[in-house]
């Protein structure tokens, strides 16, 4: 009668620990989903390989072979967005974002020159990818150098220019 | 006792290939849920659309493009559902490229290259002709 007893006490211990199995499987599956679920949620993101293209194509056509192109009216940004052949206009401007800023060699502000969404840039300097795990817009930054000589009379004949770019769409 | 013994070795034989067929259902499900959770045609859509982009986007005038769009093709002909519209649509006065495989209206993705693209779907092949405007 005794050993009876025990027989049925495993039985019903090892009911709940095939109970636990199932739960922990539950868990497992929970888990799965939720993981794909959040991995695949999420678009395709091109923005940091557009602003690096359209930082590509504006160095292209401000410099023309080590000078600065002399084609370009440096008081409208509209001259350089025709010669670059970009496509941005009222419509789109709020998907791009681009920063030029011209010094002399004494690193003073010769001419800025802008077009578009300038918090584009805030969600840049921000670092969202850091907080969020997404970039919500995608950002290129470096320096060219380059030699005038009639643009800016006044000015140095060495100049740095810096090109910011961003996509947000 | 031994009527009692054998009961509870059939009983422990049954929760086990109990417990094993569960495991292999349970198994099989989430590698089937984790392989197909996003639908393949929306995922190639949304792929092919932004390359097309990124390939306008850099491309100079004067440059041709083939590229190899079998994977769109094959998605489009095994489902039956899909409705008859083209693959891909590049618009050169919107500055958009249209991927649409029919199965949720397509995607839709904006360039910014001010260029004229001459472009066609041939078999498996979409030819792009970058030109200046």
């Amino acid at each position: 009668m005794k050993k009876a007893t025990n027989f049925y006490d495993k039985k019903a211990g090892s009911r709940i620990l095939l109970v636990y199995w199932y739960i922990l499987f539950l868990i497992v599956a929970i888990v799965v989903l939720i993981t794909t679920s959040l991995f695949y949620s999420g678009a395709i993101d091109v923005k940091e390989a557009e602003a690096k293209i359209l930082h590509d194509k504006i160095v292209e056509c401000l410099n023309n072979h080590g000078k600065l192109n002399s084609e370009i009216d440096y008081n409208d940004v509209n001259s350089l967005i025709k010669k670059c052949d970009f496509y941005l206009n009222a419509e789109n401007m709020a998907n791009y974002f681009f920063l030029i800023h011209i010094y002399d060699k004494n690193d003073d502000i010769i001419k800025t020159l802008k077009f578009g969404q300038p918090s584009i840039k805030l969600d840049c300097d921000m670092n969202t990818k850091r907080v969020t795990g997404r970039t919500i817009a995608g950002c290129s930054e470096r320096e060219m150098f380059a030699r005038q000589q009639n643009i800016f009379p006044e000015k140095s004949e060495e100049i740095k220019i810096n090109i910011f770019t961003g996509v947000r769409k | 006792m031994l009527i009692k013994n054998k009961k509870g070795v059939d009983d422990l034989l049954f929760m086990t290939l109990a417990f094993l067929f569960f495991v292999t259902v349970f198994g099989l499900s989430v590698l089937y849920f984790a392989s197909h959770s996003k639908n393949a045609a929306v995922l190639q859509e949304e792929i092919y659309a932004k390359k097309i982009a990124l390939i306008i986007d850099s491309a100079r005038p004067g440059t041709k493009v083939i590229l190899d769009v079998s994977e769109l093709v094959d998605i489009k002909e095994k489902n039956k559902y899909a409705s008859t519209s083209p693959i891909i649509h590049i618009d050169n006065d919107g500055h958009w490229i249209q991927v649409n495989l029919g199965v949720k209206g397509g995607i839709t993705y904006s360039y910014f290259n001010d260029v004229h693209v001459v472009w066609g779907v041939e078999g498996n092949k979409l030819t792009m002709d970058i030109k200046k405007k």
